[in-house]
């Protein structure tokens, strides 16, 4: 912890205490402290950087003009909580019930990059909006023997029976689709190798 | 290990990034079963003790943050009207107009004297139309807007002055004046439009997943909030549509019927997801509408379209017919069921 930070802690109150009354110095202080903290939680929690700099903003936002409302005997950053918390739980329940949420929390859990790559690599989002876009690549028959393989897991032989063909060709197809989003996904093609290709 | 322990646990694993696949199964199913005040302490218990969680943002995104926060704060007071939807809808309309009206005159009024009336320099004009309405109403500078249900538009009170600047959720027309020194800018949560004197529609719901602007005549520059490089000019008879997850926009040809419908008091769906078509009728006609069918058919992708003379029993009607469904009315809320 800096020497400055150190400070900002020490007078914390002080601060708290000068937010309350309005003055926009204090709260610039306070959101500069806490802003990289709130981010960290927000996107461990949701892993979306995305979200988590909108979620950031609205909290700050919020905080400012419910300024008056700030309780001095309760502690601070317990309120800072409390102002994202519904924001951040909602996102969070959305992410968690998606179909290959899973998969993707194995992935970044393994992955190792250096925080500034973590916008491009890590975002669950965009995962998500570009295998959407790749999809659009793959033949009607393809696309709906992917979606209930992959993402509603249905086996082979199931699918094979609902569809009326042989296991063979579904296992055919599946791989074509697979090698189609492969090559339309370069960017993301260590987390797709990760999440298609491991079953 | 008692459920609350349990997520104690399960909360712990999956932020140091060491769950299992079983484990954040468990952990949904616990997740689901809480609401929000359940959830609470746990995650609170991890905000407050643990100060050094990694990814910290890159001063890039700090930067970003900051801006946004202090734009944001910076915006002045703004003039709420509160609508309501158990009106009938003609006594409503008329009263949405009414209401336009005499803050248009206000603004009017407040343009041409604001010289010295520097306390309200820095407030706002808000104009929010409630679901079940719509209105039609002239900014300061002339350009003419008419709002779909459960649109807002906001701009400064200085209006006109040096820029011509509105911010803006919703559905709308546009017929902007034309003047080539002072651009006329929309600015919604995902798109920025820019023009000097056309006529467009702009579809910005903040909680719809679609984002699209279709152009009449003249020629417009749109740009991604989130994916700022990201600019094209358009033509008309085309239309801008944002991918909001990654702010990419495209452009495709449209004879920009289907996007006007709704001015003649029409509903065009082309191949719509039932979800979302139900979230329109309830706009539209400002009704809930509760879906208690099969979750599959939310999925099903629905064409048609709905005449003005059509009320919302009618289109109940023509859903019910379509799909195996029934509908009743019950507590102010159309309730469809197998």
């Amino acid at each position: 912890m800096s020497a400055q930070d150190k400070n900002i802690l020490q007078n914390e109150t002080d601060y708290i205490k000068r937010l309350k009354e309005g003055s926009h110095e204090a709260y610039s202080v306070l959101y500069q402290f806490y802003l990289p903290q709130l981010y960290a939680f927000i996107y461990n929690m949701t892993r979306s950087a995305y979200f988590a700099e909108e979620t950031v903003q609205e909290t700050f936002v919020r905080l400012w003009k419910n300024h008056t409302e700030i309780c001095l005997e309760t502690s601070f950053k317990s309120y800072l909580f409390t102002v994202a918390r519904n924001l951040m739980l909602n996102e969070f329940r959305r992410q968690i019930n998606h179909p290959v949420f899973s998969e993707y929390v194995e992935y970044s859990n393994q992955l190792q990059l250096s925080e500034n790559e973590t916008e491009t690599y890590m975002n669950f989002n965009d995962f998500c909006a570009e295998l959407n876009k790749a999809k659009q690549k793959l033949s009607p028959r393809q696309l709906d023997i992917f979606h209930l393989h992959k993402e509603k897991g249905y086996s082979v032989q199931s699918i094979a029976k609902q569809l009326n063909i042989t296991e063979k060709s579904v296992r055919n197809q599946l791989s074509t689709a697979i090698n189609i989003l492969r090559k339309e996904m370069t960017c993301f093609s260590a987390l797709f190798v990760f999440l298609f290709l491991y079953s | 290990m008692s459920s609350e322990n349990k997520l104690d646990y399960l909360f712990a694993r999956y932020f140091e990034r060491s769950i299992t696949p079983e484990e954040l199964t468990e952990l949904k199913a616990l997740v689901n079963k809480f609401d929000n005040e359940g959830l609470d302490e746990y995650l609170r218990s991890i905000w407050m003790n643990n100060e050094y969680l990694p990814f910290h943002p890159t001063e890039k995104q700090k930067m970003r943050m900051i801006g946004r926060i202090e734009q944001a704060i910076s915006e002045g007071k703004v003039i709420v009207i509160p609508m309501y939807r158990r009106f009938t809808r003609i006594f409503s309309r008329v009263a949405a107009i009414f209401i336009l009206a005499l803050l248009g005159g206000t603004c009017l009024y407040l343009y041409h004297n604001n010289q010295n009336l520097s306390l309200y320099r820095n407030s706002e004009i808000a104009l929010s139309v409630g679901n079940g309405q719509e209105a039609s109403f002239t900014l300061p500078d002339g350009t003419q807007v008419r709002l779909n249900s459960g649109s807002a538009l906001r701009y400064a009170n200085n209006f006109g002055e040096n820029n011509r600047y509105v911010d803006f959720s919703g559905e709308a027309f546009f017929d902007v004046k034309k003047d080539e020194d002072r651009p006329f800018v929309v600015n919604t949560k995902h798109i920025n439009i820019e023009v000097l004197g056309t006529t467009f529609n702009m579809y910005a719901y903040d909680s719809d997943e679609l984002v699209e602007m279709t152009l009449l005549t003249g020629s417009v520059k749109a740009s991604s909030k989130k994916n700022p490089e990201c600019q094209l000019l358009v033509k008309p008879n085309e239309k801008v549509i944002c991918d909001i997850s990654t702010g990419k926009l495209s452009v495709e040809q449209t004879n920009t019927q289907y996007e006007t419908a709704w001015i003649n008091g029409e509903i065009v769906f082309k191949s719509e997801r039932l979800n979302s078509v139900l979230l329109k009728l309830e706009r539209k006609y400002g009704v809930h509408i509760r879906y208690e069918g099969n979750a599959a058919l939310l999925d099903d992708r629905f064409s048609g379209r709905i005449g003005k003379d059509n009320n919302i029993g009618d289109v109940m009607k023509i859903l019910t017919n379509h799909y195996p469904l029934k509908y009743k009315y019950k507590n102010d809320t159309f309730i469809l069921s197998n």
